[in-house]
């Protein structure tokens, strides 16, 4: 055998595994969102806690006001809760504009804290402890800046948070605002709804297991004080404190039926800019958290640990491999020798992808459709092959963080205006 | 002074062409000396030169040394050759008629050789032109000339045996004197001629096409015979059955079965192995040659075929370690092959002739190996000096592949694929020939490599100095064979197998998520229209 036979061997067993590992979640995720779904989601309480929202802001004047709108209206007793957004280090017009909504609003209780390069400007980590600091609730909710949640958004998740002493966070499902805005968009929704609904739906069912996405989640105030706050070395402070959530012997429950709207980017340099950032985000995380995969008392976490550890290292080697060798047999450098290794073996893969993301658009209102069946295999040669790009790109930037002693910079992703659909630049 | 001059430009010239001269007559003997001299046309063309190692080819089968150059440095240079043969010569110096035309007077003088029956210089023209031009210059000879181009050759191997074909020269040309032999028939036109005759010392073949087959077994017989230099037919030499190339691999009941046939009739065989380089312990392997080893038992003898060159730069040292480790392989499952077999280029190049020089006893076929260059040895056929037994493969003159000269060793390869009914019948024909079939048994061989020596000899076998015994002995087969394959060679072999597992497996899961699909697209019409439409109601 070839090195060739070899890397392609790798490839296959390792690109079949992860299919059949995604499999697997999908069918869990399936039964699980049907089961949620013949409820409302709700568990009415005797007593609602005190939630503090936290909108962590940096130039997010175009999205901010729709947001802080959507919080308003929640549908959760009022006195109960606090929206408190940090303008962290905004230079455009963010201020005025929560200024405005606060002598609208003079009877609620909207929070806005303006940081400087001083003290803010320095991550969303940062960001959220500066709130936390001045935060009253019990409860601490968290929603992106661009997000407008479903009104029913946050009872439902404090009210499932409170129904188990031994849930750490509650998580709910975030879908793509912009999804027409262009075929990006389009894709990042079905991503969207494939890797992060049915997924984590999967993951929940099967282990009780999910990862905080980084906005619509409600997570106890006790436990964010016990591990003293943010970690603001972290890039993707949400899988970092689920990490964190779980050693401490905490779940996490995912509650699809909690919904919030949120923008994606809509041009490929900030889509590509935002993913790596999460890429290395993730890397920071696995490195950190590796020790716990062979630790008896990490628990179920030991589960996520690997999970990361398969999608970082056997996904991103395996599809670099395959790739390579398809390139390089086209150009008659390589020759694979395999007996059994076929397109068929390509062609089945194929389909099993396309059925596996079919499956969750098809538990969706106006997603399942011809129109979508088609958008999967353009995205699975197209937009699916520029996530190694996203890792390798992360991979080589992490490296060079470490060698030239760099400190993390949370980069922002910048915001359009929906309205008249031309993106606004306010850096 | 001026005196002085001219002594000294004279003693100069004279110096340089005493040097040249020399020169020149050390380089006339480059030519090396030989039994029989090929001479070629000035500026032969490619396929002329292909013929002409045709010819060295098939006189080395018959064990002769043979020289060849082209007509120009031939001259000067016959009178060292008892032999020489002008093939298809049309671009020549007219010195070398001269020459032709002294050895011609000198046997004709040498009156006590002549009536022994034995010239002193015989001379064999293939083709016409040359031939013409001699016997214009000579004036001693009548000649026919026929301008037709396609004549038919009809050629006895026997009296009840004859084969026919058509052929094609630029114009016949036939001896019309008193001959003293002639022997086949060519017709072209109206008239007849003849393949072969000779007179005197002149020997003439019309048809130099080696290409065409019956042209080809006709010369080799020819040549024999115009070489013999007794009275009546040369030696006669056997042709041996060779079930070529057998694998491993293939069907062992087919190979016992013929084996077996072979056995019954009592009739002696070749089987040709390929060779093969690791797994040589593998229960496949040990049933294979428990075949071998009965057929070696049972009249049969083990030859091996030689690595199939796959390098552009042929190496010597990597070729005969895998002879080497393919023997041993063999030699360890108790199949001893005693000879090697070869592409027939390989006579031809300095670095397999260092291959072949490992064996006494060398089967050529008919394949060519395009990675061997055949002109690294010129002017001679340089393994002559090797001594091999030669086994040449038959010329196929028709379906059986039998051969119909027996002037050398000939091999009649069966390929074992066929069918059962086709190899038998060829059997039978073989049996029936009147080429004699002989056993490999009958012949010494021996082989060393850099690990083995293996002698035979007056029957007697001996591998490094211990004597091996032949007789068939039963193998005991291991059931729980362990086959030591590693998890990635196991799973890179099983791949096509677990494929079927794998389709298997897509087909339950795509229909397990079709029916998810179905079912939640259900729910969500009765949840967001049928709910609604009643809501409304």
């Amino acid at each position: 055998m070839s090195i060739a036979d070899y890397l392609s061997l790798y490839a296959i067993v390792a690109i079949w595994g992860l299919m059949f590992i995604n499999i697997f979640l999908s069918i869990g995720g399936f039964i699980y969102i049907l089961k949620v779904n013949k409820t409302d989601g709700r568990i009415p309480l005797k007593e609602y806690p005190m939630v503090s929202i936290m909108v962590p802001a940096h130039n997010e004047s175009i999205v901010i006001r729709k947001t802080v709108l959507a919080l308003l209206e929640f549908d959760y007793p009022l006195d109960r809760y606090e929206i408190i957004v940090i303008n962290d280090n905004s230079t455009d017009n963010s201020a005025e504009v929560l200024k405005e909504l606060q002598a609208r609003n003079p009877h609620r209780k909207l929070v806005v804290i303006n940081t400087d390069n001083v003290i803010g400007g320095k991550g969303k980590s940062n960001a959220l402890n500066i709130a936390l600091s001045v935060a009253s609730g019990s409860v601490i909710a968290i929603y992106d800046a661009d997000n407008t949640p479903a009104s029913d958004a946050l009872a439902i998740l404090v009210e499932n948070l409170m129904s188990d002493d031994k849930l750490g966070a509650v998580i709910g499902k975030f879908r793509t605002r912009n999804r027409n805005a262009s075929i990006l968009t389009r894709f990042v929704n079905i991503e969207t709804l494939a890797y992060q609904c049915m997924n984590q739906a999967g993951r929940y069912f099967f282990f009780k297991l999910c990862t905080i996405p980084g906005t619509n989640f409600v997570i106890r105030r006790s436990i964010i004080d016990k591990m003293g706050g943010w970690d603001t070395k972290a890039l993707s402070e949400d899988t970092e404190i689920s990490f964190r959530l779980y050693r401490m012997g905490y779940y996490i429950k995912f509650m699809p039926l909690a919904v919030t709207w949120e923008q994606e980017p809509q041009l490929l340099k900030q889509w590509f800019k935002q993913r790596t950032r999460w890429a290395k985000g993730n890397i920071y995380v696995l490195i950190k958290n590796f020790k716990y995969a062979f630790d008896k008392k990490a628990g179920s976490m030991r589960l996520d640990v690997f999970y990361y550890a398969l999608v970082y290292i056997l996904m991103l080697t395996s599809l670099i491999c395959s790739d390579s060798i398809f390139v390089l047999g086209i150009l008659g450098l390589c020759h694979v020798t395999l007996g059994g290794f076929s397109t068929l073996l390509w062609g089945m893969a194929v389909l099993l992808f396309i059925l596996n993301i079919l499956i969750t658009l098809s538990v969706e209102k106006n997603e399942f459709s011809f129109q979508s069946a088609m958008l999967i295999i353009v995205m699975l040669f197209t937009y699916s092959k520029l996530w190694v790009a996203v890792v390798v790109n992360a991979a080589i930037s992490s490296i060079q963080d470490k060698v030239y002693h760099k400190d993390m910079v949370w980069d922002k992703t910048e915001r359009f205006d929906e309205t008249s659909n031309h993106k606004s630049k306010k850096n | 002074m001026m005196f002085k001059k001219i002594i000294c430009g004279i003693l100069i010239l004279t110096f340089t062409s005493i040097i040249g001269v020399s020169a020149w007559a050390e380089e006339r003997h480059a030519i090396p000396d030989g039994e029989i001299l090929v001479i070629y046309s000035d500026g032969a063309d490619k396929a002329a030169m292909q013929s002409v190692y045709d010819i060295v080819e098939l006189l080395t089968y018959q064990s002769f040394k043979v020289s060849f150059v082209s007509a120009s440095d031939s001259v000067g240079e016959l009178d060292r050759f008892s032999y020489i043969i002008c093939y298809q010569l049309e671009n020549y110096p007219a010195e070398l008629l001269e020459e032709l035309k002294t050895l011609e007077q000198k046997t004709l003088e040498d009156k006590p050789i002549q009536d022994s029956g034995v010239n002193r210089y015989n001379i064999l023209f293939m083709g016409n032109q040359c031939i013409r031009d001699y016997l214009d210059l000579t004036n001693h000879m009548d000649y026919q000339l026929n301008n037709i181009r396609t004549g038919k050759l009809t050629y006895n191997f026997t009296d009840l045996l004859s084969k026919e074909s058509l052929v094609e020269e630029n114009y016949f040309l036939f001896l019309k004197s008193s001959l003293d032999y002639t022997s086949g028939k060519i017709e072209v036109g109206n008239e007849e001629g003849y393949y072969c005759s000779s007179y005197g010392c002149i020997t003439h073949i019309p048809v130099s096409d080696l290409s065409d087959k019956l042209v080809k077994a006709a010369f080799i017989r020819e040549v024999a015979k115009w070489k013999w230099p007794y009275k009546g037919d040369p030696h006669t030499y056997a042709q041996y059955i060779v079930l070529n190339q057998v694998y491993p691999f293939q069907d062992p009941d087919k190979l016992l079965e013929i084996v077996e046939y072979l056995v019954d009739k009592k009739e002696p065989f070749v089987i040709s192995v390929m060779p093969i380089y690791s797994n040589g312990n593998y229960p496949a392997m040990k049933q294979f040659c428990e075949v071998l080893k009965y057929a070696q038992a049972n009249g049969g003898t083990i030859i091996m075929h030689s690595p199939i060159n796959q390098m552009t730069t042929f190496d010597k040292d990597v070729i005969n370690k895998y002879i080497k480790i393919a023997l041993q392989i063999y030699m360890s499952q108790g199949v001893y092959p005693v000879a090697l077999q070869v592409p027939h280029n390989w006579i031809f190049n300095n670095d397999t002739i260092e291959v072949m020089r490992h064996f006494s006893t060398i089967f050529t076929t008919d394949e060519v190996d395009v990675l061997v260059d055949e002109t690294s040895i010129f002017n001679t056929n340089e393994i002559y000096k090797d001594g091999h037994k030669w086994v040449s493969a038959a010329v196929k003159l028709d379906d059986t592949n039998v051969s119909y000269t027996k002037v050398s060793s000939t091999a009649v390869y069966l390929d074992i694929t066929e069918s059962t009914k086709q190899l038998k019948d060829v059997i039978n024909i073989c049996q029936a020939s009147n080429v004699p079939l002989k056993s490999l048994w009958d012949v010494d061989h021996s082989f060393w490599t850099e690990e083995d020596v293996l002698n035979y000899k007056n029957h007697i076998m001996m591998l490094n100095n211990k004597r091996i015994d032949t007789k068939f002995v039963p193998v005991n087969y291991d059931k729980n064979f362990k086959y030591n394959r590693n998890m990635l060679k196991r799973f890179s072999k099983d791949l096509s197998s677990e494929n079927h597992k794998l389709i298997i497996a897509v087909v339950i899961v795509s229909l397990i998520f079709l029916s998810f699909i179905f079912i939640a697209r259900s729910r969500n019409r009765h949840k967001f229209f049928i709910k609604n439409d009643s809501k409304d109601d």
